[in-house]
């Protein structure tokens, strides 16, 4: 393992401060680093370096976990049957999530939530027969825009 | 003979009916509008973008692209009905109290229209659905994720108003987060959620944890103050039909979404034309409506 810290012979003019400096190597590799950190790009709920193309998250906030405090694992054991129940696979690999100091991060592939959508438009039509949903939860609109008319 | 002393007193009392509450949810979670029956029409427009310095040499400036949209919904009539023999009435108190119960009831179905439409939201196709100018991308939902701005244009991006987290303190912060991100259509921040009333919306399964994160004095984790609190003006809890997981959070100051009242629920009381029954009607006009620009509004669905 390179020695981060190791001191850099100091330039002829300049006095030894003291200071422990960073390699040349080091700095080098620090500047490499320079465009990594979040962004006001990124997006508060995703899930850094997942393939949103591929795969749709869930996301767990593990912030208020405290092990001494059973309430908030018992909330948490909730949470994550929940996702089981709903078909999702715990994802390793100690994902970040932006907005998140601590999250648990859950996938399913893209396919399969945007399946799992649009069968909740049939759930809420069954219910609307059923009569336990009112009619107006899958109301359409007219919309009029540049494009012209359509219904949404 | 039979002994007097043990002749049953009978004591005839009457239950007060259990009357459903949170009655004016769907105010505290949108916008209301009232007006003439018929419809709603709503507009949006894609309008401004940054502004450009003018050179103190220019002799002429180009100018940029508008859009108008316009969404327009019809409103809907809703009726209970019940017919009472009118012999019932004059014989069993309890009947009497039909007229009481049908108003409660008739309330309960305008908020359950608001509330049944807002889980539909994201399921439902975004009004600027499509993949020109000024809209948001083809097949995008009302609350997705990658909702385009500025689609085809210099500075195109996307923007998120659809979580997929268990609601928690972080979950609410990060919906403050994209609330305060949020751009228009034109790219331009709106920084929305900045001043407060906010309104969450959340099932029953969330309440008590909602109430600890909105209610507390100091934030859960590290005990320093809490930030939520001043940013949420009501929590609504609502029974959601289809997932209990669902939660909301709503500016309700410039709510997309809402409910149009062209006629105020009432209850009536009418004797049927043959004098035989007595009809006991209770009704209301109106519909829950999406504007076309989605701003003000962010969802939660673990799908």
């Amino acid at each position: 393992m390179t020695d981060t810290h190791a001191p850099a012979p100091a330039p002829a003019e300049e006095k030894p401060s003291g200071l422990k400096m960073p390699s040349a190597a080091a700095l080098k590799r620090a500047a490499g680093r320079r465009k990594k950190a979040p962004t006001n790009a990124h997006k508060p709920g995703r899930v850094a370096g997942l393939n949103y193309d591929k795969y749709a998250a869930a996301i767990i906030d593990l912030s208020m976990l405290d092990p001494d405090r059973p309430k908030t694992v018992q909330r948490v054991a909730g949470h994550r049957r929940r996702l089981e129940a709903k078909g999702y696979l715990k994802l390793e690999g100690a994902p970040i999530v932006h907005g998140f100091e601590a999250a648990e991060v859950w996938i399913k592939t893209r396919e399969q939530w945007l399946a799992d959508r649009e069968e909740r438009i049939d759930v809420i039509r069954n219910k609307i027969k059923q009569g336990t949903m009112s009619d107006t939860a899958l109301l359409k609109q007219r919309i009029s825009g540049p494009d012209g008319m359509h219904y949404a | 003979m039979a002994n007097q002393a043990n002749v049953e007193l009978l004591v005839q009392r009457e239950m007060a009916s259990v009357l459903a509450e949170n009655l004016a949810a769907f105010a505290a979670a949108g916008q209301v509008t009232t007006g003439e029956g018929g419809g709603l029409s709503i507009s949006g427009r894609s309008v401004g973008g940054l502004a450009v310095t003018l050179a103190k040499t220019a002799t002429t400036m180009s100018s940029t692209d508008v859009a108008n949209f316009e969404s327009t919904v019809s409103t809907v009539h809703k009726v209970i009905k019940h017919t009472v023999n009118k012999r019932m009435l004059a014989t069993e108190k309890g009947y009497a109290q039909i007229g009481a119960e049908i108003a409660n009831k008739i309330i309960v179905s305008l908020n359950k229209d608001y509330f049944d439409f807002l889980e539909g939201l994201f399921a439902a196709a975004h009004p600027r659905a499509g993949g020109g100018a000024f809209q948001v991308g083809a097949g995008k939902k009302f609350i997705d994720t990658s909702l385009a701005f500025l689609q085809g244009e210099a500075g195109a991006g996307t923007q998120d108003n659809l979580l997929t987290s268990a609601f928690s303190e972080a979950a609410l912060d990060a919906a403050i987060q994209l609330l305060n991100k949020y751009r228009d259509d034109r790219g331009v921040p709106l920084h929305l959620g900045m001043n407060g009333g906010l309104t969450l919306v959340v099932g029953p399964k969330n309440r008590k944890l909602a109430g600890e994160v909105v209610g507390s004095d100091l934030s859960g984790a590290d005990m320093a103050i809490n930030t939520l609190k001043p940013q949420i003006g009501a929590v609504v809890v609502w029974n959601f039909s289809t997932d209990e997981d669902d939660w909301f959070l709503i500016d309700s100051a410039i709510a997309p979404v809402g409910m149009h009242i062209s006629v105020a629920p009432y209850a009536t009381m009418g004797e049927s034309t043959d004098g035989l029954f007595v009809d006991f009607v209770a009704q209301y006009e109106a519909a829950p409506f999406k504007a076309p620009y989605e701003q003000g509004i962010i969802g939660s669905n673990v799908a």
